[in-house]
C-alpha cells in the first residue's frame, strides 16, 4: 500500500513539474509573479531563492482535479462500464477500420486455439506427473504397503492416515483454513468460559465445607472419649528425653555448654573498689606524711619501742591504719597478685589457693582467660600497674595534675593571680638586685622554726607552704640537690592544691618561688647544675597546674630581657654585652621543656624564639664566649622548631657566619677584618697532632667563663661544635629549597677543607676532613631533594584537567537546529518524531486544502443543480404564466386586447 | 707717624662711645677721634666693640653720602687726577683729607674682618661686625654692591675656624635672602671650591677642612631653597636686593634676551643721554644667571670630598631640592656614580638621583638595574635605614620598563636573601616577590609552572626532564652573576617559598600565603604597600606584637602522667625527645 502510495506521489510530483512547465509555457500573467527573498534570516533554511506562489497554487488545484476530483466523481459508484472494444476509445479510427480490426483479432484468436484444448498424445511427458512433496505420486503409491491402504478396520489409523495424506483433510474447521471468528462467536466463547470457572469454584467451596464439617464431627467424638491423652507428653518428660539424646551430643557441644555456664559467673563478677578521686588521693598522701612525721618525731625523741613499726614503715613505705589505707593495701595486694599472675603465665595454682578453696575447674579456666591478651584486659592491667607504681612512688611524686577544681574557686583566683604575679615580679626584681647572697630577714614563722632546727639529713615530712620567696629560700637553701627535690615534693604533697580552700593560689605562690629560685641559681657563677636539675622536674610538673600564671611570669621575664637587650644594642659601648645571659639561656631551655615546642604559635615560646633569633643576628661576636652562646642559642632554636618541621634561618645564618670566621682564621684574614677581632683572642700556633683535641666544648666551663679560650684545643672544639650545629640543622630540615639554603655553607666547608693539607695548618686537619665529609653529606642530601622536586606551582591557579568523557558534552562548532545529543538512539527518535510532526502538519494542511477544494466542487455542483432547477422552475412557471395569459387573453397568446395598439 | 704715636688708648667702652658720639655729631672737627676709635676696634683685648663699630659705620656712611671717601678702583685715581688739575691748595687739602679718610675706612674694614673670625669676640660681636661690613658692601652708592669686599667676607666666614655658627647663620639666613648677595655667594663658593680642587690635586696640602665643606654645604642648601623664592618675587616685581637697586627701580636686567651687540648699542645710547648714573645693571638680576651661578657652585662643591655626615642629608635632598635647582643636572651623574660604589643606603639614594636623571632629564644609564641589583645584600636588611632603602627599591621596581627577566632575577634575589636572613627580611622579601610578580605577569612562571603532562612512567619522567633543567629540579639561577639579565632567573622556579612556608616564625609562614593566591589576576589581588610591611618588619615590632596579644590560656607540655617523661635536667644528652647538644660536653648529673 505504502509503496504504491509513494509511487503515486512520485508520479504526482512529476506531473506537477510538468504542469508547472506547461503553465509557464501558457504564460498566465499572474503566475509570473514570484516572491524574492530580501535578506537572509539566520538559522532559516530555504530551498532556492524564488518562489512562484500563484503558479504553485494553480498547480496544486490542477493536481487535485486529477486525483481528488476523479475519486469524488467515482464516489459511491460500484461499477462502471468500460468499453473495451477495439478501437472504440480511439476517435481517430473510422467505423470501417474499427470493424476490420475487430475481424482481424477474431481470426487470430481462432487460429491460436483455445486455452483448454488438450495436447496431442505425442506430447505426453513423463516428467510432468503428479507429485507430492517433491516426489512422484506414482512412486509413493507403489511403495506403500498394500495392507495399509486396504485395511480400513482400525479407525484411528485411518484418521491418522487421512490427516497425513490430506493435509489434515480439511476435516476440522480450524485446522486447514483458519477462518476468522466473528465477534459474536468470540464473545460467546468468553462468556462460556467464565461461566465454567464460576461453576468450578462453587463446586470446590462446597467440597471444602463438607470436609471441615466431617473433621469437626470426628474431633468432637475424640474429645468426648478422651482419646487424645495418649498423644500428649507429661510434664518433665523433656529432660528424660534429653538424657537420652545426650549420648548423641558431641564434645563440641559440651564445650559450648560449659562456656555458657561460665558466662553466668562472668556476669556476677564482683565490682572492684572505686577509683579514688584526686582529692582523696591527695588526702591519703597527706595522712601518710603526717603519720610518717609523727613517727619521725617520735624516733627523734628516742622512742625505741616502736622499732618494729619503723621496720614496717621503711619496708612497705606506710603501714595502712586508716580505712582508706586499709582498703588501699588490699587493693595493692590484689594488684601485686595480678601482676605475678601475669608474670608467671597461665597456670598458677598458688594463686588459686589464696582464693576460695575447692574452686571449680571452670573458675580456673576463667582466670586463665583473664590473663589473656585482650586489649581491654591489657588496658586494665596498665592502669593497675600505674596505680601500683604511683602508690610506691607517691612520696616523691605527689598528686596528679589537678583539673578538678570547682569553677567558682578558679574564678575567684583568676583575679588574684594578677596580684600575685605582680608580687612575684617585684620579688624577681629584688632578687636581681641582690647578686650576692643576701641573707634573708630573720622572720620567725611557726611552721619554719621547726625546720630551721632540722639537720639536713633528717627532713620534716610535713613542711608548711612557704608564703614568700624568702621563706622558700630559707627552707631549701642549705639542702643538697636531692634533699631539696625531696623537700619540694613533700611541700607539694602535704599542701596539695586539692585539699584546702584557695589551694590553687598557694600553688601559684609555690610555683613562683621555685621559678624564682631557678632564676637566681641560674644567675650564679658557677652554675649549680645539680640544683637546677632538681628544680626542673618540679617546675615541669607544676606548670600544668598553674598554666596561666606560669605564662604570665614567663612573658614578663621575657619582656624585661628583650628590653635589656634592645637597650644594650643601641648603646655603642654596651653593645658587646648584648648577648643573652647564661640565666636567660638556661631559662629558655626550661621554657622549651615546660611548654609545647610543637605549637605553631605559643604565648611564651613564640616571643622567646623571636628574642633568641634577634639575639643571634643582631648581637655582635666580640669575645669567644659569644660564639659559644650563639651556638647554644642556635641549638635551642633548632630544638624548638625541628620537631614540627619548621626551619629557623637565623640558626643557619649563625652557623654559616661562624664558618666564615673560621675561614678568616685559617686564611689569616682576621688580622684586618673588623668582624673577626674576637679570633685574635684564640690561641694561634701551628697545629700539632695531639690527642683530645677534638673534644666537645665543656658547657659548664664555657658558661662560667672558666674555659681557657686561649687553650689550644678550644679553637678546634669550637669548630667541631660549629660543624655539629650545621649537621643538626641540616638533619632537621627537609624543604625543597635545601640546595639554595645550604649552598653558602657547603662552599665554606669545602674552602675550609681545602686548607687541610696546607702548611702551616692552624686547625686540626682531621676536623677539616670532617668538614669535607659534612659538605659531602649536605651535597648528597641537596641533590637528593633537588632531584625529587618539581617546579613550584600555585594550586589555586592551575585547574584540574577536565575528565575525558566517552560522549563529549559540548561541540566545538555548534550549529543551531542540529541535534547534539550524545545518545544516538535518542537523537534518532527525536528526529523521527519531528518528522512525524512535520508530516502530520503537512497532511493536515493538505486535507484542509482538499476540503476547500471539495467544498468548491460541491458548491459548483449545487450551484449547477440549483440553476438547473431554477431554469426548469422558470420554464414551468413561464409555461404556466403563458397558459394563464392565454387563458386570460382568451387564446390570444397573451396579447391583450386593450393593450393592442389601435 | 706722629699722630699715631700720640693716640691715647681708650680703655673703656664709655669713653669710646663718647668719642664716637662726638665724631658723628661733628665729623670734621673731631676727625681726630677716628684713629683712636679704630685703634680701639683693632685692639685684641676683650671688650665690647659693637656699639663703637656701629657708630663708626654710621660715620663712614655719612662720609660716603657726602662723597668724602674715594670710591673703588679706577675712580679713585681718576678723581685724584681731575682734582689735581682743577683747584689749588684747598682742594689739595681736601684730597689729603679724603685719602686719609679712605685709609681710615680701609683699616676699619680690615679690623672688622678680623673681628669676624675672632673667636674671643663672641657671636654677638661677630654678628654686629658682619652687619657693619654689610653696610660697607652697599654703602658706596645706591645700587652698588661691593662684591670684592663681600667675597672677602664670605671667604673669612666659610674658612676661618673662629667664626661662630650664629655669624654664619646670619649671613646665610639674612643676607642670602637678597638676590645680589645670593648671587655673589654662589660665585664666591664656586671660585673657592675651584681653587681647592686645584690645590688638592697639585700639592698634598690638606687644605680642605671638613668644617669649610660643612659650612659650604649648609650655605648651599640654604641658598638653593632661596632660589625658588626669588623666582616668585621676581614675578611679583619685588626682587629683594641688598644694594637697593631693584627697590628703587634703577635696575636694568643684564641678559633679558638681548645679544651682546644690542646691549652694547644700548649702553652707548644710554651713555649719550647721560643716564649712566641712574641705572645699574647687575648679573644677579637675571634669573638664568643666578641659577647658573648656583649650579656651578654645586657642581664645583661636589667635586670635593664631601664629609661623611653631609652625604646622607645631601643625598636625601638631592631629588627634591638640588636637582630641580640646577641648570644641567646631568653634571651630577659623575658624582652619583661615584657615590653608588659605596653601596648601602648611600648607594640607594644616589641611585634615586640617577633614577630622576634618567626619567626626567634623559640621562642614559643602561646599568641602572644592574646597580640596583648589586645593592641588594644581606646587610641592608639589618641596616638602620632599611625603610628608606626598600621604599626606593620599590619605586624603582615599579617601573614598567623593567624587562621580565630582570624582574624575575630581582624576585629570585629577594627570595635568596629572605631565606638566609632574619625573619623580618623574609617578610620584606615576600612582599617584594609578590609585587614584582604582580607587576610582571610573565614572571608568574617562576612561581607557577604546572606540569605539562601527567608523569606516571619512567619514560614520561625522562621526557619531562628534557623540557628543561627546571624539571629536573635544578636551579639554574646564578646568584653571583652581577647582571640580572643574565642570571637565568626566568628559567628557574621559586623553590625558596617552601622555606617561607616552613619558617620558624609563625608570622612569616602566615604571611607567605599571599603568594598562594592568583597574583596575576589584577582584579583579585592588590599590590602590597611596602611602607606598611617595612613598618612591621622588625624584630622589635614582631616581639611587641606577640607580647601585646592578650593571653587567655597557656598550653603546657604534657608529660604522660608519670614522671618518666618529664624532664629531670636542664641539659641532658642522649635523650632523643629532649635537646641534644652535639659538640658540647654536658655536665653530668651529680
Amino acid at each position: 500500500m505504502g509503496r504504491s502510495k509513494s509511487k503515486a506521489k512520485l508520479a504526482a510530483k512529476s506531473r506537477l513539474k510538468r504542469d508547472i512547465e506547461k503553465s509557464a509555457a501558457a504564460k498566465n500573467a499572474f503566475e509570473q509573479i514570484r516572491t524574492r527573498k530580501k535578506f537572509n534570516v539566520l538559522g532559516k533554511k530555504t530551498k532556492g531563492d524564488t518562489k512562484r506562489t500563484t503558479q504553485l497554487r494553480s498547480a496544486a488545484v490542477e493536481k487535485r482535479k486529477d486525483t481528488l476530483l476523479v475519486e469524488y466523481k467515482q464516489l459511491r459508484k460500484n461499477n462502471a462500464f468500460v468499453d473495451r472494444r477495439f478501437g472504440e476509445d480511439d476517435a481517430s479510427l473510422t467505423q470501417e477500420e474499427k470493424a476490420l480490426m475487430r475481424f482481424q483479432k477474431q481470426r487470430l484468436k481462432e487460429l491460436s486455439g483455445s486455452k483448454f484444448t488438450l495436447a496431442e498424445e505425442d506430447d505426453y511427458d513423463v516428467g510432468e506427473g503428479l507429485t507430492h512433496m517433491g516426489q512422484s505420486l506414482d512412486e509413493t503409491l507403489s511403495r506403500m504397503p498394500e495392507s495399509r491402504i486396504l485395511d480400513d478396520d482400525d479407525e484411528d489409523d485411518g484418521t491418522d492416515l487421512l490427516e497425513q495424506y490430506n493435509f489434515g483433510g480439511g476435516k476440522e474447521e480450524g485446522g486447514g483454513s483458519p477462518r476468522h471468528k466473528t465477534k459474536k462467536e468470540i464473545m460467546e466463547e468468553v462468556i462460556a468460559k467464565s461461566k465454567m470457572f464460576k461453576a468450578m469454584k462453587a463446586k470446590q467451596r462446597e467440597e471444602d465445607l463438607d470436609e471441615t464439617d466431617a473433621l469437626d464431627v470426628a474431633w468432637k467424638e475424640l474429645a468426648q472419649e478422651n482419646l487424645t491423652s495418649e498423644m500428649m507428653r507429661p510434664k518433665g518428660s523433656r529432660a528424660e528425653e534429653r538424657e537420652k539424646g545426650k549420648k548423641l551430643i558431641s564434645e563440641e557441644d559440651k564445650k559450648f555448654d560449659s562456656l555458657t555456664r561460665e558466662l553466668v559467673f562472668e556476669a556476677k563478677a564482683q565490682a572492684g573498689e572505686r577509683t579514688l578521686t584526686k582529692e582523696e588521693l591527695a588526702d591519703l598522701e597527706r595522712q601518710r606524711l603526717e603519720e610518717l612525721e609523727k613517727q619521725r618525731v617520735h624516733r627523734e625523741k628516742g622512742g625505741d619501742d616502736l622499732e618494729d613499726d619503723f621496720e614496717g614503715i621503711s619496708g612497705l613505705g606506710a603501714a595502712p591504719t586508716g580505712g582508706y589505707a586499709a582498703r588501699r593495701a588490699r587493693m595493692k595486694e590484689k594488684m601485686r597478685q595480678q601482676e605475678e599472675e601475669e608474670e608467671e603465665g597461665t597456670s598458677d595454682d598458688e594463686d588459686d589457693n589464696e582464693y576460695e578453696d575447692g574452686v571449680s575447674a571452670v573458675e580456673k579456666r576463667r582466670q586463665e582467660q583473664a590473663s589473656g591478651n585482650h586489649p581491654l584486659q591489657e588496658q586494665f592491667r596498665d592502669v593497675a600497674l600505674e596505680l601500683l607504681k604511683r602508690h610506691k612512688m607517691e612520696d616523691t611524686k605527689g598528686i596528679l595534675k589537678s583539673g578538678s577544681k570547682s569553677v567558682s574557686e578558679s574564678e575567684d583566683e583568676s583575679g588574684e593571680s594578677e596580684n600575685s604575679e605582680e608580687d612575684s615580679s617585684e620579688e624577681d626584681e629584688e632578687e636581681d638586685n641582690q647578686s650576692d647572697e643576701k641573707h634573708p630577714s630573720p622572720k620567725q614563722d611557726d611552721g619554719n622554726s621547726e625546720h630551721d632546727q632540722e639537720d639536713t639529713l633528717n627532713l620534716t615530712f610535713t613542711p608548711a607552704l612557704p608564703e614568700s620567696y624568702d621563706d622558700f629560700k630559707r627552707l631549701v637553701d642549705a639542702l643538697e640537690p636531692e634533699q631539696m627535690q625531696e623537700m619540694i615534693s613533700r611541700v607539694r604533697a602535704y599542701n596539695a592544691a586539692a585539699l584546702s580552700e584557695g589551694g590553687r593560689k598557694k600553688m601559684q605562690v609555690l610555683y613562683g618561688c621555685i621559678l624564682q629560685h631557678f632564676v637566681s641559681l641560674a644567675g650564679q657563677t658557677p652554675i649549680p647544675f645539680g640544683t637546677l636539675d632538681a628544680l626542673v622536674s618540679h617546675i615541669a610538673e607544676m606548670t600544668p597546674l598553674v598554666p596561666y600564671y606560669s605564662g604570665v611570669l614567663a612573658r614578663s621575664r621575657l619582656e624585661r630581657e628583650y628590653e635589656a637587650m634592645k637597650r644594650s644594642l643601641k648603646d655603642p659601648v654596651e653593645r658587646v654585652n648584648a648577648w643573652p645571659s647564661n640565666r636567660m639561656i638556661l631559662l629558655s631551655k626550661l621554657f622549651m621543656d615546660i611548654y609545647p615546642v610543637t605549637d605553631k604559635r605559643h604565648q611564651v615560646l613564640t616571643p622567646l624564639c623571636t628574642f633568641l633569633s634577634s639575639a643571634l643576628l643582631l648581637c655582635p661576636i666580640v669575645e669567644p664566649v659569644h660564639a659559644v652562646k650563639g651556638l647554644l642559642v642556635s641549638h635551642l632554636l633548632v630544638h624548638a622548631h625541628a620537631r614540627s618541621g619548621r626551619f629557623s634561618p637565623e640558626a643557619l645564618c649563625f652557623a654559616t657566619g661562624l664558618l666564615q670566621c673560621f675561614k678568616g682564621y685559617i686564611t689569616l684574614e682576621f688580622e684586618e677584618s673588623e668582624n673577626l677581632q674576637w679570633m685574635k683572642a684564640l690561641h694561634r700556633s701551628q697545629f700539632k697532632a695531639r690527642k683530645g683535641y677534638n673534644v666537645g666544648l665543656n658547657l659548664e666551663d664555657c658558661l662560667h667563663g672558666s674555659q681557657d679560650f686561649t687553650s689550644e684545643s678550644f679553637c678546634n672544639s669550637l669548630l667541631n661544635a660549629t660543624l655539629e650545629l650545621t649537621r643538626t640543622i641540616s638533619s632537621s630540615v627537609y624543604v625543597e629549597a635545601f640546595e639554595e639554603l645550604f649552598s653558602p655553607a657547603v662552599l665554606l666547608l669545602e674552602e675550609l677543607s681545602a686548607h687541610a693539607s696546607s702548611k702551616p695548618c692552624y686547625l686540626d686537619p682531621e676536623l677539616l676532613t670532617a668538614a669535607q665529609r659534612l659538605a659531602d653529606e649536605l651535597r648528597d642530601k641537596s641533590d637528593e631533594i633537588s632531584s625529587k622536586r618539581k617546579p613550584v606551582y600555585i594550586s589555586s591557579i592551575s585547574k584540574a584537567p577536565a575528565v575525558k568523557q566517552y560522549n563529549p558534552r559540548f561541540e566545538e562548532s555548534y550549529a543551531k537546529g542540529k541535534d547534539y545529543d550524545p545518545d544516538r538512539e535518542r537523537a534518532e527518535e527525536r528526529r523521527l518524531k519531528r518528522q512525524i510532526r512535520k508530516e502530520e502538519r503537512g497532511a493536515i494542511r493538505e486535507l484542509r486544502k482538499d476540503a476547500v477544494f471539495m467544498a468548491g466542487v460541491r458548491d459548483e455542483e449545487k450551484r449547477r443543480l440549483q440553476t438547473r432547477l431554477d431554469n426548469s422552475a422558470k420554464r414551468a412557471i413561464s409555461f404556466l404564466q403563458q397558459q394563464e395569459s392565454d387563458f386570460k387573453s382568451g387564446g390570444q397568446g397573451g396579447m391583450w386586447k386593450k393593450k393592442k395598439k389601435k | 707717624m706722629k699722630a699715631r704715636k700720640a693716640i691715647e688708648r681708650v680703655q673703656s667702652e664709655e669713653e669710646a662711645l663718647a668719642l664716637g658720639e662726638e665724631l658723628v655729631n661733628s665729623p670734621k672737627e673731631k676727625a681726630n677721634n677716628l684713629p683712636i676709635l679704630i685703634a680701639y676696634i683693632q685692639q685684641s683685648e676683650q671688650c665690647i666693640k659693637s656699639e663703637v663699630s656701629k657708630l663708626l659705620t654710621e660715620y663712614f656712611m655719612q662720609r660716603y653720602q657726602e662723597n668724602e671717601i674715594l670710591v673703588a678702583g679706577g675712580e679713585r685715581t681718576a678723581g685724584l687726577g681731575q682734582q689735581d688739575g682743577n683747584d689749588g691748595q684747598q682742594k689739595n687739602d681736601m684730597d689729603v683729607y679724603r685719602a686719609w679718610l679712605t685709609k681710615m675706612k680701609d683699616s676699619f674694614v680690615d679690623a672688622l674682618v678680623v673681628m669676624l673670625s675672632d673667636k674671643a669676640a663672641g657671636a654677638l660681636e661677630q654678628v654686629s661686625a658682619l652687619a657693619c661690613l654689610m653696610e660697607f658692601v652697599r654703602g658706596e652708592r645706591l645700587g652698588m654692591f661691593d662684591h670684592v669686599l663681600y667675597l672677602r667676607i664670605l671667604q673669612v666666614l666659610l674658612k676661618e675656624d673662629g667664626v661662630e655658627s650664629e655669624t654664619l647663620g646670619a649671613i646665610i639666613g639674612k643676607y642670602c635672602g637678597y638676590a645680589d648677595a645670593h648671587y655673589f655667594t654662589c660665585k664666591g663658593i664656586a671660585s673657592m671650591c675651584t681653587r681647592y680642587i686645584g690645590a688638592s690635586t697639585n700639592d698634598d696640602e690638606n687644605d680642605v677642612s671638613a668644617d669649610f665643606l660643612r659650612n659650604v654645604y649648609d650655605a648651599l642648601i640654604h641658598i638653593t631653597d632661596a632660589l625658588d623664592m626669588f623666582a616668585q618675587q621676581e614675578e611679583d616685581g619685588s626682587l629683594p636686593s641688598w644694594c637697593g637697586a631693584s627697590e628703587v627701580g634703577i635696575l636694568v636686567a643684564t641678559n633679558d634676551g638681548t645679544t651682546k651687540r644690542q646691549r652694547k648699542r644700548l649702553r652707548n645710547q644710554q651713555n649719550g643721554s647721560e643716564q649712566r648714573e641712574t641705572t645699574v645693571s647687575g648679573k644677579w638680576s637675571s634669573r638664568k644667571l643666578r641659577q647658573k651661578a648656583l649650579s656651578t657652585a654645586w657642581i664645583e662643591f661636589l667635586k670635593l670630598e664631601v664629609p661623611f655626615d653631609c652625604y646622607r642629608s645631601l643625598l636625601s635632598r638631592l631629588h627634591n631640592t638640588i636637582i630641580p635647582a640646577l641648570i644641567n643636572p646631568l653634571l651630577l651623574s659623575d658624582f652619583l656614580t661615584h657615590v653608588l660604589d659605596r653601596g648601602g643606603l648611600d648607594g640607594m639614594l644616589a641611585l634615586n638621583g640617577i633614577f630622576i636623571l634618567v626619567t626626567q632629564y634623559g640621562l642614559e644609564y643602561p646599568k641602572f638595574y644592574e646597580r640596583l641589583y648589586g645593592l641588594l645584600t644581606p646587610e641592608v636588611f639589618l641596616s638602620k635605614h632599611r625603610v628608606r632603602f626598600f621604599q626606593l627599591a620599590d619605586i624603582f621596581l615599579a617601573s614598567p620598563m623593567v624587562p621580565a627577566y630582570t624582574a624575575a632575577a630581582f624576585a629570585k634575589k629577594f627570595a635568596r636573601l629572605g631565606i638566609r636572613g632574619s625573619s623580618p627580611a623574609a617578610i620584606i622579601a615576600i612582599a617584594f616577590i609578590h609585587n614584582i610578580i604582580r607587576r610582571h605577569p610573565s614572571c608568574i612562571q617562576i612561581l607557577h609552572r604546572p606540569q605539562p603532562f601527567a608523569v606516571t612512567t619512567a619514560e614520561e619522567a625522562s621526557k619531562l626532564k628534557q623540557k628543561g633543567e627546571v624539571w629536573a629540579g635544578k636551579d639554574v639561577y646564578d646568584e653571583d652573576e652581577p647582571n640580572p639579565a643574565e642570571s637565568r632567573a626566568l628559567e628557574s622556579s621559586l623553590w625558596e617559598i617552601s622555606v617561607f612556608r616552613h619558617h620558624a616564625d609563625p608570622s612569616v609562614s602566615q604571611y607567605s600565603s599571599v603568594l598562594n593566591k592568583d597574583i596575576t589576576n589584577k582584579l583579585k589581588s592588590s599590590e602590597i604597600d611596602i611602607a606598611e610591611v617595612l613598618a612591621s618588619a622588625s624584630y622589635t615590632s614582631m616581639f611587641d606584637r606577640e607580647m601585646k596579644k592578650k593571653i587567655k590560656s597557656v598550653p603546657t607540655a604534657i608529660y604522660s602522667g608519670t614522671r618518666t617523661g618529664a624532664p629531670t635536667r636542664v641539659f641532658s644528652s642522649g635523650n632523643v625527645e629532649t635537646l641534644t647538644l652535639p659538640g658540647f660536653i654536658v655536665p653530668s648529673s651529680t
